[in-house]
């Protein structure tokens, strides 16, 4: 197996190299061996969380009224916004480590679909990982959300789109 | 290997035989990170979303009789709070009231197993409803108290929900709106009856959300009547009526001796439904109710007098009815009044006033509230 000076032979030396790579990738890869399923479940409940409390806003509290969500949407109440949904989202509690970040999507005088900025808890910097829940919201001709070019002629359904993570 | 270096055939069939040996192993490897604790908490995260679901948004089983009728745990196979299948996340008060109860002689943790977690594992649980009022919070809960997160673990899901709570009927009698009957001078009447009905086919059409619906198959019937003052004082010459009766025009009756009376005899209760015969007493059936006449408890022939400060309360719980009530039910509440002869009748009321949806003032339905489900699952 070895010369006289103690030297691999070629096969052996490339029978050794093998073992040795493998060897180590064995070891990295069983470092990162991690159930990935465990973020998923956090994200799913956070995405539930988010979609309970859209349609808890979207939900009129008596028959033959507009819902709390079509009233703030209605009137570019992003203080509204921000103080009802983060009510539901934290459970009643003031403080808390959920965050959210949301838009509305709408279509512009010339029939193109536009984006707009509507209410935040904190800045979404950093690229935190967030999960996206989006509502359907309709707007009458009395509504007008902030960019002028927004279509206030006649009826529209906005898509509210909210960005939730912890922190 | 020979003396020019070269490999034997030998040599190379064993090499390739450890080779595949070895790379077979080795891709068994990550299988043996799958036993690890983790995936048995995944599943608790499974089980609690599920109980989350089928707790915000089923409505129970059974429909029909409701479950939150019963008095027993046999009649409940599944738990569910929704008030409909078609308003999820909106859940009943009589159902939370019951599922954390003890109504229905439910106990933990079996009868809540079975009728909520299903299968045989011995799960744990803990089911907590927080729900806003006007000065805080009420809290309803559960099972066991949840283990500390960092020495066990357990699943858990929040659900956010509104809750409807149940309606209620008043009758102020000095509204202008509500139908009278107008004595004349000639008619002596002995009793005089005033009729609350409730037509469960227009208080159940589907054109309203069961969200916002009084469904009196299940909630209570609680009628309160007040204000009887109206015309007990009334001492003008040309309206006597018991409302603001403006076409009634007749003159106070000879027997009252140009003075009115300010006060009444309310005889009894009674109850009448469409298509059995006749009215009947509660009391017959054996009925648990609570009728009070200014919060002193009476029976349904109470022979109380009503004055200018009366005010009448009656509730009963639609389980008492059982099956005499159905979804084509028109249900009639009778109040009588009248004295014995031969005293002149003193209360100038009469007639049917139906409570439906267009009668908002009457039938009050409270706004839907706030609430946050936790479901924990260990």
């Amino acid at each position: 197996m070895v010369n006289n000076e103690g030297q691999f032979y070629t096969m052996e030396g490339i029978a050794a190299a093998i073992m040795m790579v493998i060897t180590a990738s064995l070891v990295v890869s069983t470092t990162s061996v991690y159930t990935p399923g465990d973020t998923h479940i956090q994200d799913m409940q956070l995405e539930q969380l988010g979609n309970d409390a859209l349609k808890i806003l979207d939900t009129p509290a008596t028959a033959g009224v507009n819902s709390t969500l079509e009233d703030i949407v209605c009137k570019n109440d992003m203080e509204g916004f921000k103080n009802e949904f983060l009510d539901l989202l934290r459970g009643g509690n003031v403080t808390g480590n959920l965050h959210f970040t949301s838009s509305i999507f709408y279509i512009n005088r010339t029939g193109d679909v536009k984006e707009v900025p509507f209410s935040s808890s904190r800045s979404y910097v950093g690229n935190p990982n967030s999960v996206r829940v989006t509502r359907w919201v309709f707007m009458g001709t009395g509504c007008s959300i902030l960019p002028a070019d927004y279509n206030n002629r006649r009826n529209q359904t906005v898509l509210l789109e909210v960005l939730i993570w912890r922190e | 290997m020979d003396d020019e270096g070269q490999l034997s055939v030998d040599f190379l069939i064993g090499f390739t035989i450890f080779m595949l040996g070895l790379i077979m192993v080795a891709s068994m490897v990550p299988g043996l990170m799958v036993g690890l604790r983790r995936t048995t908490a995944i599943d608790y995260d499974a089980v609690a979303y599920r109980t989350g679901a089928i707790l915000a948004e089923d409505p129970g089983w059974p429909v029909y009789p409701a479950w939150e009728k019963a008095n027993n745990r046999e009649a409940v196979d599944r738990f569910g709070l929704a008030v409909d299948k078609e308003t999820p996340n909106v859940l009943s008060k009589i159902k939370i009231r019951k599922f954390f109860g003890k109504d229905l002689g439910m106990t933990y943790p079996n009868d809540y197993r079975s009728r909520l977690i299903f299968g045989d594992y011995p799960y744990r649980l803990n089911v907590t409803l927080n729900a806003t009022v006007d000065s805080g919070y009420e809290v309803y809960s559960i099972g066991d108290q949840k283990p500390k997160l960092e020495l066990e673990g357990y699943g858990y899901i929040r659900r956010v929900v509104k809750i409807k709570d149940e309606p209620w009927i008043t009758i102020d009698l000095n509204a202008t709106h509500l139908d009278h009957y107008c004595l004349d001078n000639t008619t002596v009447r002995e009793e005089q009856n005033f009729t609350v009905r409730l037509d469960f086919r227009e208080l159940l059409k589907r054109n309203i959300s069961p969200a916002y619906q009084y469904n009196p198959l299940v909630e209570p019937i609680n009628i309160t009547i007040f204000n009887f003052y109206t015309k007990f004082n009334n001492t003008g010459n040309d309206t006597i009526g018991w409302f603001n009766n403006r076409s009634c025009n007749a003159s106070i009756p000879e027997q009252w001796n140009g003075t009115p009376p300010d006060n009444a005899t309310l005889k009894s209760v009674r109850f009448r439904i469409a298509g059995m015969l006749g009215e009947f007493d509660p009391d017959d059936f054996g009925w648990s109710y609570n009728f009070t006449v200014s919060n002193v408890s009476y029976t349904c022939t109470p022979n109380v007098r009503i004055n200018n400060t009366s005010e009448i309360n009656f509730i009963i719980y639609p389980a008492e009815l059982g099956d005499l009530i159905h979804e084509s039910t028109v249900l009639d509440i009778v109040f009588t009044f009248g004295e014995d002869p031969p005293e002149p009748p003193h209360m100038l009321i009469d007639g049917i006033y139906a409570i439906n949806y267009t009668t908002r003032e009457e039938l009050y339905i409270p706004e839907l509230r706030n609430g946050w489900l936790e479901v924990a699952i260990w």
